[in-house]
């Protein structure tokens, strides 16, 4: 599923990543994953937008990987879906919000801040929950993280012994 | 939820400026009634009929599926999946199959390939004419949304013949399809193909040249190209919006590389048009399903995978009837997944469905927000605050309806 068209703009974007400090990952037939340091995600995305065009930002998927949260945006580009890896710490889990780059990315923002606890500075619904319940334990970690389980859950809210 | 509104701000205000709202034309949160239909909660700020923002919460129907999955052994999370959706489930199976299928080796035959096809596509006809039953309904015109039923019971009987379900069809599998369509069922699928796309003509014509639908649906739900685009939409609103962005034709899956199709654009959102292009879209569709039934290859349907999936990461996206579809899967090598992620298309469009609110009258709210064809559909409980007069009340999705029928039968007199 490969096009020529394309693969010049990844050359590219692969050279203007170097200068955010950011490096390719992997690369297949219809992916393409960069990895780049959480403080230069802004800058790597406005590259995205503003150099290649790239905007349509399909959503942000978080991942538990032990002591981090890895955060994936994912672009669709083309035949191919572009993947810019981010990692933030758990315990103190906060990195800028790319909505000013990206409006369309607000419901997918809150929706990680809801399942994996990462505080999107500068996002204006950040005091106010998308997904979870009101009634979802404060003390509880977010649903998604790997140290919480269902029965944690239902014990925390008194559901189960 | 607290009131303290002096934080609240609207999701349209967000790229220009960051207009706050003052205190007293915010609305608090009202009970949720989740009755009918799927449990949506919207609030509506409006200054006499007049809609200045709205705010959404939702998640009411949330119910865990991507904690549940990692849980769960590969091919049983397929079945689940599968039932994220009542309207377009077999879209939800393909595309995370077909997450799966990246990382394997496992090449998919090419016979499943079209099997793929052609219920793909079944789903979407009888998703838009689903949809374009419903805007029927919301505008007040039950005709059109009895006859546009009655023929969608048509594509729903023949999904029932080939898979032996008429919803949830349970027919993806990893690196294959579990059901073949046998050559017998092959003329009635066409005929059908033939008579619905003859039906779907004559409910252009309706659709074109109705009075109380024209009034209910031109002009109303606007949105530009670039705000869609900026806002990240997906699906017919952005094909409305005359940008020919589809999954089918851009990264082609499945068959949809081999089966000739048109993307279907309008030359601008409104109400009308997307109607117009879900109608142009099923017309597509038929014609695709009778190429694919034609061309279909014979051979196998299934290759066998072993239970435990290689160790990596995969992301996977296709057209839903409502817009792209994504799916990401990661594997640790084991039997369960360590992470799914699933973003439906109705979440990437409420952005921009939003934003096609404002400016409109309350008489507008069903038809603009069922415009988008939003798999949640829920407006059985909105509650209002007039900020003119201070007022707050609450009304059903049937009071809003027939809010909004009265309205326009008041300043568009037959």
């Amino acid at each position: 599923m490969s096009d020529a068209r394309f693969e010049d703009i990844f050359l590219q974007i692969e050279k203007a990543f170097s200068a955010v400090a950011g490096s390719k990952e992997a690369e297949s037939t219809d992916s393409l994953i960069m990895r780049v340091q959480a403080d230069k995600l802004i800058e790597a995305l406005t590259v995205l937008r503003d150099k290649f065009g790239i905007r349509h930002l399909s959503t942000i998927t978080g991942v538990d990987v032990g002591q981090q949260v890895e955060l994936n945006y994912h672009f669709w580009y083309g035949n191919r879906i572009i993947t810019i890896k981010t990692d933030v710490p758990k315990n103190d889990s906060k990195i800028s919000t790319s909505i000013s780059v990206i409006p369309g990315a607000i419901l997918y923002e809150m929706e990680v801040r809801d399942m994996f606890g990462v505080n999107f500075l500068g996002h204006p619904w950040m005091d106010r929950r998308l997904l979870l319940p009101e009634s979802y334990p404060n003390d509880m970690p977010p649903p998604l993280l790997k140290e919480t389980s269902p029965e944690k859950i239902r014990r925390s809210l008194g559901l189960e012994k | 939820m607290s009131g303290d509104a002096k934080s609240k701000r609207g999701l349209g205000e967000v790229s220009a400026g960051l207009v706050q709202y003052s205190v007293e034309n915010l609305v608090p949160f009202g009970p949720i009634h989740p009755a009918l239909k799927e449990p949506e909660y919207f609030k509506l700020v409006i200054e006499g009929e007049r809609i200045v923002d709205i705010i959404p919460r939702i998640g009411y129907v949330h119910r865990g599926l991507e904690k549940a999955a990692e849980r769960r052994p590969w091919v049983q999370n397929i079945y689940m999946f599968e039932r994220t959706c009542g309207i377009c489930s077999f879209v939800h199976s393909i595309t995370y199959v077909q997450a799966i299928e990246g990382l394997l080796l496992h090449k998919l035959p090419e016979r499943a390939k079209y099997i793929r096809l052609i219920v793909a596509e079944l789903e979407r006809i009888h998703s838009h004419l689903l949809w374009v039953g419903l805007m029927g309904h919301w505008a007040g015109f039950d005709t059109l949304f009895m006859w546009i039923w009655k023929d969608r019971e048509l594509i729903l009987d023949v999904v029932e013949a080939i898979a032996g379900n008429r919803v949830h069809k349970s027919l993806a599998t990893i690196a294959g399809v579990k059901r073949d369509i046998p050559e017998s069922l092959k003329p009635t699928i066409i005929e059908r193909m033939k008579y619905i796309a003859g039906r779907v003509y004559f409910y252009k014509d309706i659709v074109d040249t109705e009075s109380t639908l024209l009034v209910r649906t031109k002009g109303i739900g606007k949105i530009s190209a670039d705000r869609v685009e900026t806002l990240c939409a997906v699906g017919p609103i952005v094909r409305a919006a005359g940008i020919p962005r589809d999954v089918r034709r851009d990264a082609p899956y499945a068959a949809y590389g081999d089966v000739p199709m048109d993307v279907v654009t309008k030359s601008g959102v409104d109400i009308h048009n997307l109607m117009q292009l879900r109608l142009d879209e099923i017309i597509v569709s038929a014609n695709m399903i009778t190429y694919a039934l034609n061309h279909m290859p014979s051979g196998e349907i299934k290759v066998r995978v072993p239970p435990v999936i290689p160790k990596g990461e995969s992301a996977s996206h296709s057209e839903a009837p409502r817009g792209e579809l994504f799916y990401f899967v990661k594997s640790n090598g084991t039997k369960t997944p360590d992470r799914v992620k699933i973003r439906t298309p109705t979440l990437a469009n409420l952005p921009s469905s939003l934003e096609m609110l404002k400016g409109h009258t309350l008489a507008d709210v069903p038809v603009v927000l069922t415009g988008v064809d939003p798999c949640f559909g829920c407006m059985d409980r909105l509650s209002f605050h007039d900020v003119d007069s201070n007022r707050k009340w609450t009304w059903s999705g049937e009071q809003l309806r027939q809010y909004g029928i009265q309205y326009y039968s008041k300043v568009n007199p037959r």
